[in-house]
């Protein structure tokens, strides 16, 4: 019986349990609170980027695209296993302003605005379109003009706080956008002796904040049939840069790509014979992580990095578990020998302290727990605060595209941080426990006469 | 020299102590025996041995050599379990610094000996004997009034009284005592050793070990003890 009253007795009169509370506390909190934010960064940033591309992408490496795109489209669209599909073209450009008379070569992005919203979150990034992007592009002065939407870090500047100087429309905008026209073999169409540039002026309509600090600084969308027309796309056999697809719900990633990729391994094959076959070659069926991968990697690589870190932190709680319960060991050496003086065995006294040390280690991950919770629930406030006396922030807003700290703690990794923290009291205690009850029972008794 | 059946007997026990180069022969071919219900005083100087004689008596201790026959069966052929059941059933210890847990009252102390010998079920079963019982050596001890205080609440004599009852709880066949009196004033020490006059003489046997020849006087035997040898024994 005391082998449960006894490790509670000691847990709560010993001050020297309460170091030990404290350091598996404060290693739980730490692991907790970085955890959460990092991987609520990383999950945040995979939602953005996720959110920017849809579930999977049939791309072209080349800036020519490829032709054939909507047959293809309509063969996707009676799919079940597909909800929705958009073309998009990318394409370099130089966009230009008579406000600020610069120039800037940026990313053209040729759009479906309706398609596209069903696709991507492209509808919830606009500013004065938010929710809905069917009419993006018709500037709300004249609605005969044509209409683009910058990047919102191209036309706003992003504050420190994190929030942007929006100002409501005063008078048209006019931007111009200059493109290459590429022939299907990718050489620049010729007008005489000069390269074709096909200049247009569009009219600001909205900017589109995606999160994505790299997309919404070079990035501008058109219509997609503006840009297939500067670009010389248009024509006979248009051509897109990507087609972007949405699976059905219950539709497993992997899966979608895979079948995705059986559909266009057989269209390839059917329109093998088409004059613009050949750029079927520089296709890719890539889900949106893959398509990704190149921002997203980082990212994750910090991560794992940072695990290897609290691995190295669990080390230490083990040492500093070690080091404490050495210590108790010794202050209770006479108890050992006491309890086994009156029959105890050595296996009881060892599952006794094991169990004190267990208890060391949910007191201090609850402890920990409820203090990082307490911290996460209350940074963006507390943030906030500290911004507005002091002008300190966690992650300057305005170089950072990061929104609110993320305070979301995820049960399944605080579960394994608390049975981390218990294992390493369990194996901080193992082998001082051991030493301890294994001792002769006279000689404890007699070093303690002295 | 007993004059009954012995119940406890050892017969040629050697024990020794290595300090560093040196070999401490603490026990040289020792043969000591106790009859049942006898009260019987080690005495011997520091370091005589009557320490480790006690301990092995009682399964703290192995000896290098020799035997221990309790109640007819050999003690250094016990198993672990067996050795733990005998040292929470058949023997009780007492010791000079009392060695209560702190964490413990002077109850919790006092059933500690049953509350070893017992799993959570059986715990949930006998506990409310066990505490009778713990009420009971409470009340002869003179402590009913300091049953929820902590060891370190009590005066030098009441903690003594405490390993008293706790090593009285399981009702043992044979009482060890290694100096119980050594820590205390000559008055509270009278107290100790009328509680052992009182236990001998409703039927306990008792062995204790002392260097005081005073205290030594209450046993009905004593047995004196020099380089881990019997040099005198006289039955008082």
């Amino acid at each position: 019986m005391f082998k449960i009253s006894l490790p509670i007795r000691y847990l709560i009169k010993r001050p020297i349990s309460y170091l030990a509370v404290g350091a598996v506390a404060l290693c739980v909190f730490i692991v907790v609170v970085v955890m959460t934010v990092m991987n609520g960064l990383v999950q945040e940033f995979s939602d953005l980027n996720h959110g920017y591309v849809g579930d999977c992408v049939v791309v072209s490496d080349s800036l020519v695209g490829f032709a054939h795109y909507e047959k293809f489209m309509s063969e996707l669209q009676k799919q079940p296993f597909i909800a929705a599909v958009t073309p998009v073209i990318k394409t370099f450009g130089l966009v230009g302003s008579d406000a600020t008379r610069s120039s800037l070569g940026l990313e053209v992005v040729g759009i479906v605005p309706q398609m596209h919203q069903l696709v991507t979150n492209f509808e919830n990034t606009l500013y004065y379109n938010k929710g809905d992007a069917k009419d993006v592009f018709v500037p709300p002065y004249d609605a005969n003009l044509p209409g683009c939407v910058t990047g919102v870090d191209l036309m706003y500047r992003r504050m420190a706080d994190g929030s942007y100087n929006y100002v409501p429309f005063a008078s048209k905008l006019p931007i111009t956008i200059s493109c290459f026209a590429l022939t299907p073999r990718g050489a620049v169409v010729q007008m005489g002796r000069s390269a074709a540039i096909n200049t247009r002026t569009f009219y600001f309509c909205d900017t589109s904040n995606s999160g994505l600090a790299r997309v919404d600084t070079d990035s501008i969308y058109l219509p997609l049939d503006a840009v297939q027309q500067m670009t010389a796309m248009s024509g006979e056999n248009p051509r897109v840069s990507a087609l972007l697809l949405k699976f059905s719900a219950g539709i497993k990633l992997d899966d979608g790509v895979q079948k995705t990729q059986a559909m266009w391994n057989n269209f390839v094959e059917s329109e093998g014979q088409s004059e613009l076959a050949f750029l079927f070659d520089s296709v890719r069926v890539q889900s949106w992580k893959s398509y990704r991968r190149e921002v997203i990697a980082p990212m994750e690589k910090e991560q794992v990095m940072m695990a290897i870190a609290f691995i190295m932190v669990g080390f230490i709680t083990v040492f500093i578990i070690f080091v404490i319960f050495y210590m108790i060991i010794n202050q209770k050496s006479r108890d050992i020998g006491v309890l086994k003086s009156i029959g105890t065995s050595a296996g009881s006294l060892f599952a006794m302290f094991l169990g004190f040390a267990c208890l060391i280690g949910l007191a201090g991950s609850a402890i920990g727990s409820l203090g990082a919770w307490a911290l996460l629930e209350n940074a963006n406030r507390l943030e906030r605060l500290l911004f507005d006396k002091f002008g300190w922030q966690v992650w300057d807003r305005s170089i950072y595209a990061i929104g609110e700290i993320p305070s979301d703690i995820n049960p399944a990794v605080l579960s394994l941080i608390v049975c981390s923290a218990v294992l390493a009291c369990f194996l901080g205690a193992t082998v001082p426990v051991l030493r301890g009850v294994r001792r002769n029972c006279a000689d404890v008794l007699r070093v303690n006469q002295l | 020299m007993t004059k009954e059946r012995p119940f406890l007997r050892c017969d040629n026990l050697c024990k020794s102590y290595r300090l560093g180069a040196a070999e401490l022969h603490v026990l040289r071919s020792l043969n000591f025996s106790v009859a049942n219900n006898e009260f019987v005083a080690i005495l011997g100087a520091s370091g005589s041995g009557k320490s480790t004689l006690l301990h092995i008596i009682g399964a703290l201790d192995k000896p290098d050599s020799g035997r221990v026959i309790f109640d007819g069966e050999e003690l250094l052929k016990f198993s672990g379990a067996k050795a733990n059941e005998f040292r929470n059933k058949k023997v009780g210890f007492v010791f000079q610094f009392y060695h209560l847990l702190n964490e413990l009252n002077v109850l919790e102390n006092i059933m500690l000996p049953a509350m070893a010998s017992s799993s959570i079920l059986g715990w949930a079963a006998c506990r409310g004997r066990v505490k009778k019982r713990a009420f009971e050596l409470c009340e002869r001890l003179g402590l009913a009034d300091r049953l929820r205080h902590r060891p370190y609440e009590l005066s030098g004599g009441e903690r003594q009284r405490v390993a008293i009852g706790r090593a009285l709880m399981n009702r043992p066949i044979l009482l060890l005592a290694d100096e119980p009196t050594g820590n205390l004033d000559s008055e509270t020490g009278n107290g100790i050793l009328d509680i052992f006059d009182e236990l001998h003489r409703s039927g306990q046997t008792i062995v204790m070990v002392t260097h005081d020849e005073r205290v030594a006087q209450k046993a009905t035997r004593t047995v004196r003890l020099a380089d881990g040898k019997i040099i005198s024994e006289k039955s008082i």
